[in-house]
Parts: structure tokens; sequence; C-alpha cells
């Protein structure tokens, strides 16, 4: 198979085919978890590392995976990725651990990881497979950051409150107020406001498409009439 | 044939191989940070038993002075892990405080001043509500935290004391102050406020508070009298 261009990678995985809004893959721990920009952001980084080695070493075994076995091996891969990650949290950022819970283990679940490992890691080269993951982690993990941003500064009227549990004490004072606590707006912590949260992103996303292809496309006819008024 | 046995013990042996440095890799990370987890682990309990604590005068470290709780299901607690007869070996202990069924005891001079005891309260919004209950030896609350709630964000959860003050009006309260039929949320006919919006979940956490203490009450030899024990051993 030929390499593709890292452009287009990156493109792909942050907008044209962006895991959260396009592909709306890994939509469990996407809605459950972001509440807050700060467990949006702990789970997004887990996520991200998850998938940059996960694809980094399926790429470099692909060679000696039988494809019968390969779906197995690709799940032993990613759940021990997952574990080791989990462990690590548990070791060094306890409080955040705590918070997000059940959803550290359940990255095994989400289905971009194995979708990336079997679509695109198993057919290319280690670097490639690095850099698709870490294009697709960020897509998803922007997505997810947006997410808790949003559905926080609504319905807690706080920013990056919590911050210390990722950053350590210097970020004690990190969290800022935005809206006034009875301006808030509880829904949106709830996992309705996660779905309609959700919603308005894929919305802008595909409206600021359809206005680009709309250009294009205008811009495309003037161009045929002026060469056409050109001809004539 | 004899081609397609050969390709199944290759694959399979790669398949073990990899199973195998995947679990090798796991157990080196588990062995690498089951330290440092066991600490944080300690710490987030210790600061706990502490909060619930705050205001006594101990000398211990109530962490590392677990003991078995009595009748665990009168504290929402569930099956009891071990039986109750007998002083269990420390690992036994262990598994006891892992399934959240031991209490910690606050010594001063060796002798029981407080107790830090788990409780449950199905009667949440949203799921149990876990809560870790400081009482002093003459039944006085010394502070109540919430260890493990789903209550609705924002409105339940400012039983929590990151979330509202609430929780540290139970301080200084006691069986009988108020007395016992006013152990209520103000809504019921008690003295406890409710907060705007959410009734249940202080409701909840009243009555668990209410049900430690008559626990503590009816148990009292136990949860206390460990060291009055040991003295008339001693003493005989």
């Amino acid at each position: 198979m030929s390499d593709p261009r890292l452009s287009d990678l990156a493109r792909d995985g942050l907008w044209k085919n962006n895991p959260a809004l396009v592909q709306v893959l890994g939509l469990c721990p996407l809605l459950a978890i972001s509440n807050t920009t700060v467990n949006a952001l702990g789970l997004a980084i887990a996520t991200l590392v998850t998938l940059v080695v996960a694809n980094g070493v399926v790429s470099t075994i692909r060679d000696w995976v039988r494809p019968e076995v390969r779906l197995p091996v690709y799940v032993m891969v990613i759940a021990s990725v997952v574990t080791i990650i989990e462990l690590v949290m548990n070791a060094h950022f306890h409080s955040l651990y705590n918070t997000l819970g059940i959803f550290i283990p359940l990255i095994v679940t989400n289905c971009i990881i194995i979708a990336r490992a079997e679509g695109f890691a198993s057919r290319h080269g280690f670097g490639f497979s690095v850099f698709d993951g870490l294009m697709m982690g960020l897509g998803f993990g922007l997505v997810l950051v947006v997410l808790g941003a949003m559905r926080e500064v609504i319905g807690s009227g706080t920013l990056l409150a919590g911050a210390d549990q990722l950053f350590g004490p210097v970020a004690m004072e990190w969290g800022i107020r935005v809206l006034p606590e009875q301006a808030t707006f509880l829904l949106a912590l709830m996992p309705p406001g996660a779905f309609i949260a959700l919603g308005l992103l894929v919305a802008v996303k595909q409206g600021i498409d359809q206005r680009a292809s709309r250009r294009a496309r205008e811009a495309r006819v003037a161009a045929e009439e002026s060469s056409a008024g050109a001809a004539g | 044939m004899k081609i397609e046995v050969r390709q199944v013990i290759i694959t399979s042996v790669l398949l073990a191989v990899f199973f195998g440095l995947g679990v090798g890799f796991v157990a080196y990370t588990h062995q690498k940070t089951a330290e440092q987890i066991e600490l944080n682990r300690q710490a987030v309990l210790l600061g706990q038993i502490m909060e619930v604590l705050a205001g006594e005068d101990y000398d211990n470290n109530p962490a590392e002075a677990p003991f078995l709780l009595p009748e665990p299901r009168s504290l929402g607690l569930g099956e009891p892990v071990l039986d109750t007869a007998g002083e269990p070996s420390p690992a036994a202990l262990g598994r006891a405080v892992d399934a959240g069924q031991a209490g910690f005891r606050a010594r001063r001079d060796g002798e029981v001043v407080a107790v830090a005891i788990p409780v449950v309260t199905p009667r949440g919004y949203s799921g149990d509500i876990r809560l870790l209950v400081g009482v002093d030896a003459d039944g006085e609350v010394l502070g109540v935290r919430v260890l493990q709630q789903n209550e609705t964000p924002g409105l339940g959860d400012k039983i929590k004391a990151d979330r509202s003050d609430w929780i540290l009006a139970f301080a200084g309260r006691r069986l009988g102050d108020p007395p016992e039929e006013d152990w209520k949320v103000e809504k019921d006919g008690g003295v406890f406020d409710q907060f705007t919006g959410a009734t249940i979940s202080p409701r909840a956490v009243v009555g668990a508070v209410r049900d430690a203490l008559a626990y503590a009450r009816r148990h009292h030899a136990i949860l206390f009298g460990e060291s009055a024990g040991r003295t008339t051993e001693e003493a005989s």
C-alpha cells in the first residue's frame, strides 16, 4: 500500500474524519466524562497515549501476526497498554484516577482504538501509524475538551475547576468562575446535556463544511463563467 | 493436512509469545507502581479519617488501627465478610477493610477516645450514599464526610463538604441533642436543614448518621471497650 501524506493524516484525524464528530466512535466515555474540562482533559490524554502506543506496537508487530489471530493479539496489546496507563495514573495522579474511575479501563472498549489498529496501523509503517494515532487522539481529545468546557461553563459556571488533580498544587488557583452560580443550567451536567452539546458540535462542523463546499462550488461556477465569457 | 497442523502450532506459539509479552509488561508496571498506589490509598483513607475526627485529641494513626465492625448489616455494609467471633488475623482484617466493613480507632494514651465508622444508606436519590462518621466515646459526632455518592450534580451533591457547608452541621450533635425523633430534615419536622431543590439526599444522610450513632451506642463496649478489656487482662 502506498504511503499516505502526513497532511492528509492530520486533516483526517482532526477534521475530515474526526473520530468523535464524524466516525462517532467512543461515545460512552465522550459523553459520560465530559462534565468538567479537567476530567475531559485527563481522559483525552489517556486516550491519546493509548492510541499512539497501541498504533505503534501494532504496526511494529504487524508482519509477525497472522491474520487469523490478529484481533485477539490487538485486543491484548490494547488491554495491556490501558492497564499500564491505569496503574501509572493510579500511582501518580491518584485523585484524577479516582474521578475518572471506571472510564480508564473502559478505554479498552473504545472502538476508535481497535478501529485504528485494524484499519490503519496493521497496514502502515511505524512512523505513519504513530502519527495517525497522534492525530486521531488529538481529534478525539479536542472534541472531548471542548465538550467538557461547554458543559462546565453552562452547568457549573466554572472553567478548569479542580485543575490541581491533573497539574499538581500549582494549578490550585487555575479554576475561574465564568457565570454566577444562580445563572447555571443543571441540564448541561446531566446525560441529556452531553447529547445536546455533542449534537451542537456536530451541527457546527457540518455547517462549516457545507459553507466551504458551497463557496468552492460558487468559485468554480464563477471561474467557468468567466472562462466562457472570455471564449465568447 | 500436515502443513495445516504446522500452521496451527506456529500460530498458537506466536499467540502465546505475544500474550506472554503483554502479561510481562503489565506485571512489571504493577510491581513498579504497587507501593506508590498503596501509599496513595492509605493517604486518602487517613485524610478522610482525620477529617471526621477533627477536634479530637489522639496520638495514634487511626488508619493503622482498623477493627472489625460487628453486625455490618445494620450499617448497610452488606453481608459480613468475616465471622465476628474471635480476633481476626491481620490478613482477614485487611479483607474487611477492603470490603468497607472496618472501623478505625483513635487512641490517646492507649485509650480509645473516638472511632470512625462507615455507614451506607440506599435511600439516596440515585444509588447508595457511603458516609464516614466520627463518634467520640460520649456518642458525640465529631464529623461526617461523604465517601461515595451519585447524587444530582449541583443539587443533591451539596451533601459533599467541598460543595457546601451543610454536612458540617452534624459536628457536636448526639442522640438526644436533638432528641431522637427530631433527627430529621426540617421538612419532616426535624431540626436539620435541607437545601433548595433537594430533600431526598439530606434526608438519607440524616437518617444514616442517626443509624450510625444508634449503632455506636448499641455496640459501645466493642467499639470503645478494647483497651478496657486489655487493662483487665493486664490486671489479672
